[in-house]
């Protein structure tokens, strides 16, 4: 039995006593598991607990933490004289890889540090600059460069039959054509926030910052089901690269697949890291898919045409 | 082999990473709790990967709990590709300087790459270390630029500290594949006290197979300028990596008894007999280098005297420890500032020292956020 | 300097490949992938690779085709995925 799954001997973060919460994070801190990784997390950041509790409330935890992947800790710290508002944080193992921010930023913070985190250690994987999404058993990886409307797309599908498996880094395996799901909260911007709103009411939207140097910054929450299934298998069957544009009809077209080949490569973390063996994992993954682009307009005919891919072949 | 008097490190929470280099057997026995510790340190240390290895070859790494081996082996991925990215600015190096007559010799891991030395593998490597005759200097500077290599960025100040008291050349980096070179023309500063003969290295060092003109040090050689480098140069964020490569270095050439004599005669030769007591002692302390009694004894003609000994003890073993903080003492911060000073006064005449040191608190203060 | 080793793979007559040399991938077309395969295998000056290819694709030797072929084969040369090409026909080195 995997000790990550959840149900299996550790609980969930909800699970664990509201009281004291804001002290365990303080103190002993609190063992997370996000897909196939145990974060150690401590925090003396009160709100940066509350919005942390809120996103991750269904991820099991671990109720002592033994052999933990990452240690992220988010702590104030006290700004320049002359500065007023109070910033934070992010240490991974007592260090920063990122300057200080305003403290209502500590969760995107976090979610940043932790996606550094697994860049820079889990070369278990070929780590690709995308969503992806899995239904039926086969995934679809979705690439794009921000402002495409990927992860606008990618939480509008969540809430429609789709299982979330990843919302920036697809976890390709190195010796099959499998993606690992991850299952952590997807990064919304400015207008998106409104329209994943209306689009999915059961959608759980919390943490929304103002005026950071992306705009306006939101955080989504997994839907319970996705982070439950997280050990499901998940085969990719096809690469689609999303452009949003307003009133732009949904339609795919058929893509190069040698293109698609090499802007994975290019935008990938860590594909130059794995030398031939990333090279054969990523033609493995091209040998399997149908890729396209994807220009759309709408969030529910872009969820009919996903639909009806999943239920054609 | 017992560690010398008064050199015995702790056994604890610092000593964690040499103990399972120098008894990997240990590795199956420890419990999730002290992996999360030493996998941390290692990872710190950049000894990851080295660990990585030394399981493997002693046929344990399928012992280590799952989820610890995939640190291991994924430090080992990044180690084999930067071994790669080595192997291949090597050649491009190469092939720069192959259009002018100089002799190139290649410095620490790329020498170790190159001639396939076991301190080559698991190792982590960043800039490419070479030395060529002062007199060729500028003209290797020209090459290169020629070649897609461009000056580092710096103020003047930073220019003259390095064109007229280091060893070497501000770095240079290729715009192309953003690999740094640091061109050398000996190996300790040109106002150090100690000044090993240039070119007395040059004529003993040894051709790489299949790469006319390029070379590497003489094994005797190569230990000495590994260990001027890690006890006289003040800087011990590689330190503990650094004493591990000079301990696969002992114990590649020494399987040969005849290096030992010739290590020791060396070292006296190039007037650093001081630096070969501190390498032979350390080593075998943390790592249990099998050093021969002899080759100690001999080497014992470098030693300083023993309220010396007893205060470079309590600094180098502290300063040699991984620096992730869960293997730092109170006094830890304080070895290695008193190291650092040391260095400075091995490297410059005082009138210097002092303006320089403030210069660069200075610009270490007003640098912005953590290393990361 | 070390040989290339190339790895390759296609669809739809489009290639890419990898140079495990430089760890660089590349993405060619099925011509410049023809050539290139054929060069790594086999050194060829630049007359040599002119002449082949005006056979394969059945089109005359004329300046065009050689002109195109000799940016193919300075471009092999930059990217260091081919050392033994020379570009004025002294033979294979």
């Amino acid at each position: 039995m995997d000790a990550t799954s959840p149900g299996v001997g550790p609980g969930t973060l909800d699970a664990l006593a509201a009281e004291g919460i804001h002290r365990r994070f303080r103190e002993t801190g609190v063992a997370l598991v996000t897909g196939p990784f145990v974060s150690e997390v401590r925090a003396t950041v009160p709100r940066f607990v509350d919005d942390f509790c809120l996103l991750y409330a269904d991820y099991p935890v671990h109720e002592k933490a033994d052999f933990a992947d990452f240690h992220v800790s988010v702590e104030p710290i006290r700004g320049p004289r002359g500065w007023f508002r109070s910033l934070a944080v992010v240490r991974l193992d007592d260090r920063s890889p990122f300057p200080p921010l305003s403290a209502d930023q500590a969760l995107p913070m976090f979610e940043w540090g932790l996606n550094w985190a697994i860049v820079n250690t889990a070369y278990q994987y070929l780590i690709i600059h995308a969503a992806a999404i899995e239904r039926n058993g086969r995934a679809a990886i979705l690439p794009a460069p921000p402002g495409s409307g990927k992860s606008t797309l990618c939480a509008g599908l969540v809430h429609r039959g789709w299982r979330l498996l990843s919302d920036e880094q697809a976890l390709v395996s190195l010796d099959e054509p499998a993606i690992t799901a991850l299952a952590r909260p997807v990064s919304l911007k400015n207008e998106s926030i409104d329209v994943i709103r209306t689009f999915a009411e059961e959608a759980v939207i919390g943490c929304e910052v103002s005026e950071t140097n992306k705009g306006t910054v939101a955080l989504m929450k997994a839907p319970r089901d996705s982070v439950l299934r997280k050990s499901e298998p998940a085969r990719p069957a096809w690469v689609i690269f999303p452009r949003y544009a307003a009133g732009s009809a949904a339609q795919l077209t058929p893509r190069s697949k040698a293109d698609t080949f090499l802007h994975i490569g290019n935008n990938a973390f860590n594909y130059s890291i794995h030398g031939t063996r990333g090279f054969d994992a990523l033609a493995r993954v091209i040998d399997g898919c149908d890729c396209y682009d994807f220009a759309y307009g709408d969030l529910d005919e872009a969820v009919e045409v996903f639909a009806a891919l999943a239920d054609a072949s | 082999m017992t560690a010398p008097d008064g050199a015995r490190p702790s056994t604890q929470a610092s000593d964690l990473v040499p103990s399972v280099l120098r008894r990997p057997e240990r590795a199956p026995g420890l419990d999730l709790r002290t992996w999360d510790l030493l996998v941390r340190q290692a990872r710190r240390a950049g000894l990851l990967a080295r660990l990585c290895l030394r399981l493997e070859e002693n046929g344990l790494l399928d012992s280590v709990p799952e989820r610890p081996r995939l640190h291991l082996e994924g430090a080992r991925t990044l180690a084999a590709k930067q071994a790669r990215d080595t192997r291949w600015e090597v050649a491009c190096i190469h092939r720069a300087l192959a259009e002018i007559d100089t002799p190139v010799l290649l410095l620490k891991g790329a020498a170790y790459a190159m001639a396939r030395l076991p301190a080559a593998r698991g190792r982590t490597y960043t800039d490419i270390d070479v030395m060529v005759p002062k007199d060729r200097i500028g003209l290797v500077e020209e090459t290169l630029q020629r070649h897609g290599w461009v000056p580092a960025d710096l103020d003047t100040y930073d220019q003259h500290y390095y064109r007229d008291w280091t060893h070497q050349i501000p770095p240079m980096h290729n715009l192309q594949r953003g690999s740094v070179i640091d061109v050398h023309h000996t190996i300790v500063p040109l106002t150090a006290r100690v000044k090993p003969d240039a070119q007395s290295l040059l004529d003993a060092a040894r051709p790489v197979t299949g790469l006319g003109g390029l070379r590497v040090l003489a094994p005797p050689d190569m230990v000495l300028h590994s260990a001027v480098h890690l006890f006289n140069e003040g800087e011990f964020d590689r330190g503990l990596r650094d004493l591990s490569d000079l301990d696969e270095l002992l114990r590649h050439f020494g399987s040969d008894s005849a290096f030992w004599p010739t290590l020791v005669t060396r070292a006296r030769d190039l007037d650093l007999s001081r630096v070969l007591y501190y390498a032979l002692r350390y080593t075998v302390a943390v790592l249990a280098t099998p050093v021969p009694a002899d080759a100690i004894r001999a080497a014992a003609a470098g030693q300083p005297g023993s309220a010396t000994r007893a205060l470079m003890d309590a600094f180098f073993l502290r300063a040699l420890r991984p620096t992730h903080q869960t293997a730092r003492d109170p006094l830890t911060g304080l070895a290695l500032w008193l190291l650092f000073v040391r260095s400075h006064y091995l490297r410059m005449p005082l009138h210097i020292l002092v303006p320089h040191l403030v210069r660069k608190a200075v610009r270490r203060r007003t640098a912005t956020g953590d290393r990361p | 300097m070390p040989e290339a080793a190339l790895k390759w793979r296609s669809w739809n007559d489009e290639f890419v490949v990898y140079n495990d040399l430089t760890g660089d991938t590349h993405r060619l077309d099925a011509v410049a992938a023809r050539v290139l395969q054929e060069l790594s295998r086999h050194p060829a000056t630049l007359d040599e690779v002119v002449s082949r290819l005006s056979a394969d694709l059945g089109v005359e030797p004329d300046d065009e085709l050689r002109t195109w072929a000799a940016t193919a084969l300075n471009l092999f040369r930059r990217l260091d995925l081919v050392e033994s090409f020379v570009a004025r026909g002294n033979g294979p080195s």
